[in-house]
Order: structure tokens, then sequence, then C-alpha cells
């Protein structure tokens, strides 16, 4: 998905009207998306304006009346909006770290497994849990980790913790860490396809050289392997970092409860709790829709900064 | 990823594994590093599959014994039963409902595909019109004006009630369209030059000489979309809502669930209804799980092509 | 060469039907635009496994076989119905878009008052006095419904929506019970200190039970907080007995209060949100004393183990029995449950639920805890069962142009005694006959939903009370605006079961102002400030009530109660008070006929 650098140097400095002459045909091409873009995303757009307004539904986009940003005051002066904030940076931060490295090292184990068939009965086996719907994932987590859930027993009878509802513990960073494993659970498999595939295309020569000169698995897989797909796991790093601050909170409403809301609650629950609440406030949520993709968008760039700067591939 | 893309042969996983494991000595150290690696990994598999194993246990299990049944199922609670399946199948809704999702998971797939397939290649021909394209699409990747504008816009276009509010508006988006201009950028140069000399023009260039390189990682999309749309519904309950004839099957599960939530209200509760949550985890996952294992090997070609090249 | 074939045809194959189905699909749909076809959205459907069209409803059809008004019109309505769990999108898509049916099921609404203002709702109030003579009548005969049904416009009283109407307290789905067998098993009588005797008298009738149980109070009910603590006691010996240990004896609602008022309001009246006292004074309930007679009851409890201590861990979805799976294994004694419960219905024959025998029991009556104030009070907020009416229906600007009379000359048929019947029971065999459904046959009812009795009274069919709750509101127009028929129906229930479920709704809500007047006739920016000051304060009471209750902070102490009040104080309650408080002088909640 990177850019290729060269590419662009070298592109010719030519104006709009000759480029449009030469390349005419791909414009047309451009079109239909164009067309479907512009309609199905941008005309929509229109509804950010509720951001601005104390919106009603009755009165409309074009009715309602306009208060500038005292939606965005009123998101950020709520008592629990910097526990909210802390909670989101917190799992943001574990997710691109803790979440993130798991499929890498399973890919990297994947990838030393002789028996064809074992692996690929591991691997499918792996990919199953992605194509299980959210909620599903969500009840199977309150079924598993509730007092007498299977992996709460198991936790208190052959770890000997104390026996409980894991969910209700608001310790940190419990709840942090079980979010965490729910994703790593359901993206284990399928988010190693990218790394199992990077890993593939080191070149055998290079083990075959190391390994004549003495070098161990251990010294093969941090010198060879690990800098060979080094950009693959930088492109999935930018990708998770830009996405990680928007999206993928939504199963926290299904998981959390007032006693844990001092660690799980979210910009995305805290927003959805004030504005879905008592009475339904869509202004509140689209402030805070659009703080969310404002954050997303600096955290993407940024990312996608950093990483073309110091490893020199970089998404976009 | 174009500093692996210098790379020039795409290995398969068979390829992969005598690049690795060339080693003809193997220490005994090796061998119980091996030995490990091979429990682990078991163990990663195993505890994928096991929650999936539970739920399809419980499907299969007598409800009462189920609902107060604590712990993992290994195997059904109580005698076998099949009444989860029978509640949930009785009706002939569920099967024009995994009919719908055929339609729309096929159909969107298709559109989906073919729109992201030009615009990437759009994209990946080098023209000035290639950057303002690409901000508009990543644009849509973060900003979005909400469900009501939306359904204005598709009210407008006359597709409320109907399939194409289904088939268009989800059949693809920015990331797939930035992906399939990454599998056409991945296409030796030279092909693209040797078919415009020989007098292609851009569409038959395109489909006949770039498409069947850039399938690879054209598979990851379809697939991806395959799993988007067939787990969708709010899409369907929000612009076929009157319509129940279009309704797909994922909506259809919906329904069943919440109506069947409350059986514990009624005097003589009907335990199979506890069932109903379960089996229907079940009807809708395992179509498309046993369908998947058939994708499986175009998938890690492709992924390993995009990976690679892309 | 073979392979390649099939799958080609397959593939051609696949793309032909896959095109039917597009061209199946795809055709905008054209409706009939006669006048007197309307379209409905209703919040919720029938159980699918019923039906999945709301047209096909039987009463709905025997209704659109006849014809109404002068002109012998007859009425077509096609049914908006949203999928489970996507109401309030539906709803917010079509007053977004104005896509407004004709006529709308108000349940979730901007109100009555509002949506008018918007002009998005018609004013009704000619064609009510016109065409609705039923409607009209009860009206006039129930000041206390009445006042629900209009609408104070700058002044002026109007009809804006129809609303569905009972001629008593209907009965509720769900209240406190309790294991009354233990109290026989255990218990011994308060005052002779004789051990109770008691028992069912048919095996196979889980209502034929019989005992001499007598509470400390006097009764052979429980009514007061004592005699509730009476029972926890002799509840305690059971599980000693039986060996249950991680056992309590009352599970409660999550977390740990219902901002509605069930209970809290049994400790001196109020809820823990904004309620109508006594004196007609708006409060805020959760700093009142009554909030702190209820905590510290709550923290006794929790102390003395007889309190669930997960209550405020979520288990379970159900929001009314957090802990159903040991209520249903038959280890606790009391909770708040279904009607489903009721008798000897949980047994199951294992170990604790063999000879179970539940019984329903009213709120109680603080008289241990907090001030005197605070004892000796009837409750007054009461969220189920509290009302005599129910769902509005508003006729919207898109049936300005059809024919309104007609349609509301049929609605009203729903308000005369047959009419209402038929909404309420559903069709008997001639009318079935008449409609040519074949409803009731299939779902074994081939005699009609009810048989007239010899008192002149109405039997409900057996097959739809013993079925579940989906049968019965499937088989009759609960979707529809009518009367109710509570008072001639006889729901054919025994005798015991009957006064459980009677003793759910002995006390109605007189303080609580949610859905009341006193809200439906708020201006948009007194309900917003209240709304408003509402989700804050409940956020906050949601996050902390649990300390006091486990006993981190002491209930006791005026220094934490005071750092309570003044936490809730900040969310500015009193300012939301003063602007409710007119509404509250001007409209009443539940009028009593003179």
């Amino acid at each position: 998905m990177a850019k290729n650098k060269a590419a662009v140097l070298k592109a010719p400095k030519v104006t709009w009207k000759q480029d449009f002459r030469r390349n005419w045909p791909v414009y047309c091409m451009f079109i239909p998306a164009v067309v479907f873009m512009i309609v199905l995303h941008f005309i929509p757009m229109f509804g950010i304006v509720m951001a601005f307004q104390n919106f009603s539904i009755s009165k409309g986009y074009f009715g309602s009346e306009f208060v500038g940003l005292k939606n965005f005051v009123d998101l950020f002066t709520g008592d629990q909006f910097p526990i909210a904030l802390r909670n989101t940076i917190c799992i943001a931060l574990l997710k691109n770290t803790l979440g993130f490295i798991p499929p890498i090292i399973f890919a990297l184990l994947l990838s030393m497994i002789e028996n064809k068939r074992f692996k690929r009965i591991c691997q499918t086996m792996s990919y199953l849990p992605n194509f299980v719907a959210a909620v599903v994932v969500a009840s199977l987590v309150q079924e598993f980790l509730d007092q007498d859930g299977p992996l709460t027993m198991l936790l208190t009878n052959v770890f000997g913790l104390e026996n409980q509802n894991w969910l209700a513990n608001n310790h940190i960073p419990i709840f942090w860490i079980i979010y965490i494993l729910m994703g790593v659970w359901q993206g284990i498999g399928w988010g190693s396809i990218m790394y199992v595939a990077a890993i593939s295309t080191v070149s055998g020569d290079l083990h075959e050289a190391a390994a004549i000169d003495g070098a161990n698995r251990w010294q093969r897989l941090t010198k060879i392997t690990l800098p060979c797909i080094m950009p693959t796991i930088m492109m999935m790093f930018v990708l998770g970092v830009g996405l990680s601050f928007s999206t993928g909170y939504d199963s926290i409403i299904l998981l959390y409860m007032p006693s844990t809301y001092n660690v799980a609650d979210t910009v995305y629950t805290y927003t959805y709790r004030t504005a879905f609440g008592a009475a339904t406030n869509y202004s509140l949520s689209a402030a805070s829709g659009l703080f969310q993709s404002v954050v997303g968008t600096v955290l993407l760039i940024g990312s996608n900064w950093i990483s073309r700067k110091t490893t020199e591939s970089s998404l976009f | 990823m174009s500093v692996i893309s210098r790379k020039k042969k795409v290995r398969t996983p068979a390829e992969e594994e005598t690049s690795l494991n060339m080693v003809e000595h193997k220490s005994v150290v090796d061998h119980i590093a091996d030995v490990i690696i091979y429990v682990i990994v078991a163990l990663i598999a195993f505890v994928c599959v096991i929650p999936m194993w539970h739920v399809l246990m419980i499907s299969l299990s007598d409800g009462r014994a189920a609902m107060a049944y604590e712990g993992l199922a290994w195997k059904w609670i109580g005698n076998f039963n099949l009444g989860g399946y029978e509640l949930i199948f009785q009706d002939s809704s569920i099967i024009s409902g995994y009919a719908n999702t055929l339609i729309y998971t096929i159909g969107a797939t298709a559109i989906g595909f073919i729109l992201s397939a030009v615009t990437g290649y759009a994209l990946s021909r080098e023209t000035k019109l290639k950057t303002p394209v690409s901000l508009i699409l990543m644009a849509t990747m973060l900003f979005s004006g909400g469900m009501v504008p939306t359904y204005m816009v598709i009210k407008a276009l006359g597709w409320v009630g109907t399939r194409w509010a289904l088939l268009i508006p989800g059949c693809t988006n920015a990331m797939f369209m930035i992906m399939m201009m990454n599998a056409f950028n991945s296409v030796p140069k030279e092909m693209y030059e040797a078919a415009r000399i020989d007098g292609a023009g851009h569409l038959r260039t395109m489909w006949q000489v770039m498409l069947p390189q850039a399938m690879n990682l054209g598979f990851v999309i379809i697939l991806n979309s395959v799993v988007g749309q067939w787990n969708s519904w709010l899409p369907a309950s929000i612009y076929v809502t009157n319509k129940k004839d279009l309704w797909p099957l994922q909506l259809w599960i919906r329904q069943i669930t919440a109506d069947s939530e409350n059986f514990l209200r009624s005097s003589n509760p009907d335990y199979n209804r506890y069932l109903i949550e379960y089996a229907v985890i079940v009807a809708a996952t395992l179509p498309i799980l046993l369908a998947f294992p058939f994708f499986q090997n175009k998938l890690e070609k492709g992924v390993i092509a995009g990976g690679v090249k892309g | 060469m073979k392979l390649k074939t099939t799958k080609k045809i397959v593939s051609a194959a696949m793309c032909g039907a896959l095109a039917t189905g597009l061209l199946a699909g795809c055709g905008a749909g054209g409706g009939s635009s006669s006048d007197t076809s309307y379209t409905m959205w209703i919040y919720q459907g029938a159980d699918s496994q019923y039906y999945t069209e709301y047209s096909d409803n039987p009463v709905y059809q025997y209704l659109a076989s006849k014809t109404w008004g002068e002109e012998e019109k007859t009425i077509d309505i096609n049914f908006w119905v949203p999928a489970s769990g996507t109401a309030s999108d539906s709803y917010s898509t079509m007053m977004g878009s104005g896509d407004y049916p004709d006529i709308l099921d108000m349940s979730i609404s901007d109100g009555e008052k509002l949506m008018y203002e918007q002009g998005i709702i018609l004013d009704l109030t000619d064609y009510v006095q016109e065409y609705m003579p039923n409607y009209m009548a009860y009206l006039e005969a129930h000041p206390e419904v009445a006042v629900y049904a209009t609408t104070d416009i700058d002044g002026e009283e109007k009809y804006l929506s129809i609303i569905t109407v009972n001629d008593d307290y209907p009965f509720t789905y769900c209240g406190y019970q309790y294991r009354r067998d233990w109290i026989v098993k255990y218990g011994t009588n308060p005052q002779t200190g004789e051990p109770f005797t008691g028992g069912y008298t048919d095996e196979n009738d889980p209502d034929s039970w019989e005992d001499d149980v007598v509470f400390p109070s006097g009764g052979t009910d429980p009514v007061y907080i004592s005699d509730w603590e009476w029972m926890f006691e002799i509840f305690e010996k059971a599980y000693d007995d039986l060996g249950i240990d991680d056992s309590y004896c009352i599970s409660v609602y999550y977390p740990g209060y219902t901002w509605t008022g069930d209970l809290v309001s049994c400790f001196g009246g109020g809820n823990f949100a904004f309620y109508e006292d006594a004196d007609g004074q708006i409060q805020y309930g959760a700093v009142t004393d009554s909030a702190r007679a209820y905590l510290e009851c709550m923290n006794t409890w929790y102390e003395n183990g007889w309190l669930d201590p997960s209550f405020n861990e979520r288990t379970s979805d159900m929001f009314y029995a957090i802990d159903d799976t040991s209520v249903r294994q038959g280890k606790v004694g009391m909770w708040c449950g279904m009607q489903s419960e009721l008798g000897g219905r949980m047994d199951a024959g294992d170990e604790y639920t063999s000879g179970i025998y539940v019984a329903g029991c009213e709120l109680p009556i603080n008289d241990i805890y907090g001030t005197d104030a605070c004892k000796n009070v009837e409750p007054n907020c009461i969220m189920t069962g509290q009302g005599l009416n129910g769902t509005g229906y508003a006729l919207t600007s898109a049936a300005e142009d059809k024919d309104i009379p007609t349609l509301l000359t049929m609605i009203d048929y729903l308000y005369s005694e047959e009419g209402a019947l038929m909404a309420t029971l559903g069709l008997n065999p001639e009318q079935m006959e008449e409609t040519g459904t074949t409803f009731y046959s299939d779902n074994g009812i081939p005699d009609g939903a009810y048989t007239v009795q010899d008192d002149g009274t109405y039997l409900l069919a057996d097959a739809v009370r013993n079925d579940s709750g989906g049968l019965w509101s499937a088989a009759s127009l609960e979707k529809f605006p009518h009367l109710q028929m509570v008072a001639n129906v006889d729901y054919g229930y025994a005798d015991t079961y009957e006064h459980s479920m009677e003793l759910w709704v002995k006390y109605h809500n007189t303080a609580q102002i949610n859905g009341t007047p006193v809200t439906t006739n708020m201006e948009q920016d007194v309900s917003d400030t209240m709304s408003n000051a509402q989700s804050r304060l409940m956020e906050y009471t949601d996050m902390n009530a649990v300390d006091f209750i486990k006993g981190n902070k002491d209930i006791n102490s005026d220094a934490d109660w005071e750092t309570w009040c003044k936490a809730l104080a900040k969310y500015d309650y009193q300012g939301a008070i003063e602007e409710i408080q007119p509404y509250a002088d001007k409209y009443e909640i539940n009028p009593t006929v003179e």
C-alpha cells in the first residue's frame, strides 16, 4: 500500500490540460468512483453540521439552532470525560503494543513448522474467530468470565486467583487486558496472514548462508527474518495506530457496567451514554464523532510520517 | 511495502518451508524447540476454536439443562436435541433470508470489486488526478455524515425499499480501492507497456493483462467483502425495514433472537427457545465457515502476493 | 475440460439466479393510492413465531373485511415494523428524512406537544369529538385517564393522539415473589411459636397451595420491611438445612436501585430521579431522607449477607432478575421475578426446587430504617402496572389528505364493548368464520379466543393463557389504540395465582412524573434541562450508590452523606426542579374520580 517514491519523483511536470489530453481514458475511469464517493459519502457529510447545532430531529439540519462550539465544550467538560479519555488512550496504547504483537509471533511460529498438514489445520482453526460477529464475541466473553464461567474457573483452580466476575473487577488494568485479549483472540489468525506472507518471501539463500556460518535458529530469526518483514510490520502498525482511537470500541457497551466505568469508559462509550441515555442528544454524539475523526486523522498522518522517516515505508 | 517488493519471486507456503528448515542436522535443542513450537501453535489454534465448539454443543443441548449448566460444554448437555434449530427453521422466512443474503453478498461483492478494480487501475496510472482522488478516498475513510443524511441521499436516489440500497452503497470502500491500486502497482511495468504497444485500450489492458496479475490481492478484497456482506444487517434494517421479503439472514436472526428473549415470561416456558440464541449463531456462521476452506488456498496466495508486492 | 464446462454451467446458473433475484426486488414498490389506505409505524410487531407481517393479524383482518363510516369504505393499512432492536434508528431516519407514516406509534417520540408545534402531527380534536363517540364517552367517565388524552397548546386542550386505555388497573407480569414453601417448612408462627403447616392439595396443580402462614404484622401476606427481614431469617435456616453455601436472600435490581422507584419509594416515597411529593412539590429523590433510609436498609442487608453480593455486576441482560440462574435452581429466597415463576411452576424435581411454592407479594412498607417520616408511608413511584393509559397513536401530516373520519370511526369501534373485547382478547368463532382466518385453529384455539360465562364475564381461552405471552398478543390487536378490557375479563387464573398478581399492583403511581401530563406538556427547553440533569445525576448515582450499600462509605456518617449530596447538587437539580415545578402545579399526575 506504499506509494513508490521513485515513481513520484520522475513524474513529468505537465499541466492539467496536457495530462487530460494524454490520459483521458484514465480520467473517465475515475468517474464511477468519484460519483460513488461524492453521492454516497460527501453529500451526506452535510450531517456534520449537527455537531455545531442544538439539533432537533423535527427541526432538521437546516432548521436547528446553531450553537457554535457548545457541544464540544459540553463534551470536554463532562466529569467523566478525562477518565474516558485516559482509558481510550491506554486501551489504544495497549492495542498497539500488547495487542499488536501476537499475530506476528504466531506467524513466526507457524513459519517454523515443517509438517504442512498440521500447519494448515492450525491456521484454518485460527481464522475462525474472525468470522464471528462482534456481539457474539462479547456475549462469549461475558459467559466465559462470569463468576462461574469456564475461564474464571480455570484461573481460580489452576492459577489460584480469587474467584470473581472478572468483568466486574474495576482495578487497573484488568478490564483493559480482557478487552485487548478479546481482540487478540478474534484477530490472531487473520492478522497473521500478512506476516506469514511476508516471511515466506524472505530469501532461502540468506538463511542457507547464515546456517552455514553457524547461525542458530534464534539468530536467524532476529537477524534475517525480522528485519525482512519490518516494512510489513510498520505498515500494519501505521494502520493500527490510525484507527485505534476511533474504531473498535462498540463492544465495550456490552461489557461494562457503572461500577467499572472508571476503567472501561471510553470516549465512544461516554458519548454513547450521554447522547442516547436519558434523552437522545444527536448533536453531542456528532461532536464526539467529529472529535474522534480529527484525532484519528492526526494519528494516521503522524504515524505515517514517523514510519516514513524511520523505516522508509509508509501507507501513503 | 515497496521495500520488499524488490524481491523477485513470490514463494508459496510450500516453498517457504524448504527455505526455512533446510538445515539437515538438527541438534537436541532444535528438537526440543520444535516440540515447544508445535505445542504452542496447537494451543493457540485450540483456544481459537473452543468457544465456538461450546456454542455448537450448547445449541444441541437440552434447553433447561443448558440454562442451568455452568462451565465449558465439551459435549451436549443432557439429551441431544435439535429443538433450537427446529424453532429457527420452522419459519420459511429464514430460507428467504438465506437467499437474500446470497444475492446481497454475491451482488455487492461483484459490483464492489469491479468498481474497486477500475478505480484501483486508474489510481495506479500516473495522472494528475491521482492525488486529489486519493485525498477524497482518505476523507471518506475518516469522516461520515451519519445515518440520517445518508438515508436522505439514498431516498433521493429512489433506492429505499429496493435491493439497490443494499447492493450499491456498501459495496466497496476507500480501503478496497487503495488496496487494488497497490495490486496494480505491483504488476511489472513491462507487461503494461507491452500491452499498450500492442494497441490495447486501457480497459482491455486492465481486464486482460493487468487484472489476472493483480488477482491475488483481489481475492483478499473479495473475501473481506464477502465476510462483511454476510454479517451485515444494519443497512438492511434501515433501508428495507418494511419489505420483509428483502430481509437478509442476519436481520431475521436478530428478530428471532429478540423474540425469544422473553420466553421465560410464559407460564410454561419452552426451554428450546433458550437454545435459539446459540443455534442462530451456528446457523449464521456455519455456511461461511464451510465455504472458507475453498477460499483459503487462493486467499493465502493472494495475501502473499499483496504482502510482497503491494 | 469437463471441469471447466461444469464450472461454466454453474456460474451461468448462478448469474441467472442472481439476476432473477435482483429483478424481483429492485423495482420501486408502488402502493395503492386510495384515500382509505394508510401506512402505520409500530414500535414492535408480534412474535415472528406466529406471523411476520402485522397485516396477518387476525383481528386486523376482521377489521379490514368490514366497511366503515357513512360512505361504507373498507380500510387498508400497510404496517411499517422495524426489526427488533432497530426501532430508534428507524424512528430517527423517518423523522429526519420526512418519510412519515400516516399513523405513528408514539412510544418513542419527541412528545405530542413538540411534534405538533413542528407540524409533524395533526390536531385531531374536531375529528375525535365528531367521529369517536365511544372514546369520548370513556374519557368523560374517567377523568383520571382523560388528563393523558389531551395536550395543552397555548391554553387549549387538544387531542393530538389517541391513547390505549384500561378500564381497571391491569395485571403486570412481574413483581417481588418469595419461597413460601420455605416459610412453611422452616418458619414458626410469630405469635404462638407453633410450626406452620401447609402444602399442595393437588400434586399436579401448581396453584393448589394452602397453608396457615401468619406474618409478624398479623396478616397472611408480608406487608412491612420487618416482615421481609423475618422471612430472610427463615431463609437462612433453609440455607443451613439444605447446605446451600453461596446463598443470599434477595436479588435486587442492578446497580442497587431502580431510578424509577420500585422498592426505593417504600422508604418514604419518591425515587432516585425527579418526582412530585404529597404536597405537590417536585423533589430530586437521591438526596432525600428516604433515599438515605433505602441505602441504609440495603447496606444492612448486604452486611447481613441477605443481599446478592454481586448485585451490581451484570451477569445477565435481563434487567429485572440479575441472577436468573440461581433463582431457577431454587437457591434464592426472594427476588423480583415473573408471573411464570409463581406457584409450583419452577419445580424441576431437582435438589432445591422440589416442592417449591412461590408466592407474590406487594412492595413492603418501611417500619425500621431512617427517620419517622420515612416510615409507614405507602410506596408511590411504581414503574410496572402503574397506569390506566397506554401507548398513544398520532396521525402525521402525511395523512392530511387521507380519509381521517373513516379511519377514526374504525378505531372508535375498538372502544366499544364488542371491539374492545376483540382487540383485548381476539376473535370469537363467528368473527373467525366471517374473516375466514385460520390463525386460531392453527394455533390450538379452534373455539375462539374467549367464551362468555354465565355471569357475563369473558373467559380467556385455555391455550392462550397457558401458552407463552407471545400468542396472546399475536391473537389480539395489541398494537392499535383500543380499550383494554380488564374489569369484565376472567383470565382463568387460579385464585392463589391471581392473588399474587393482584398484590403486585396494590400500590399505584402517584409521584413519578415521567410520561405523565407534567412532562408531556413541557416546553422543549424545560424537558431538555430535565433530561440533561437527569442523565448526569443518574450517572453519578449509578456509580456511587454501590459504595454505600457495600459499606465502602458509611451511610450513617453525615460527612459521607453530605459528600454525596454535594456532588449531586453540582449537577444543579435545584435549577431543574424550579423549571419543572410550574408544570407540577398545573397538571395532575393521577386525579382521582370524584
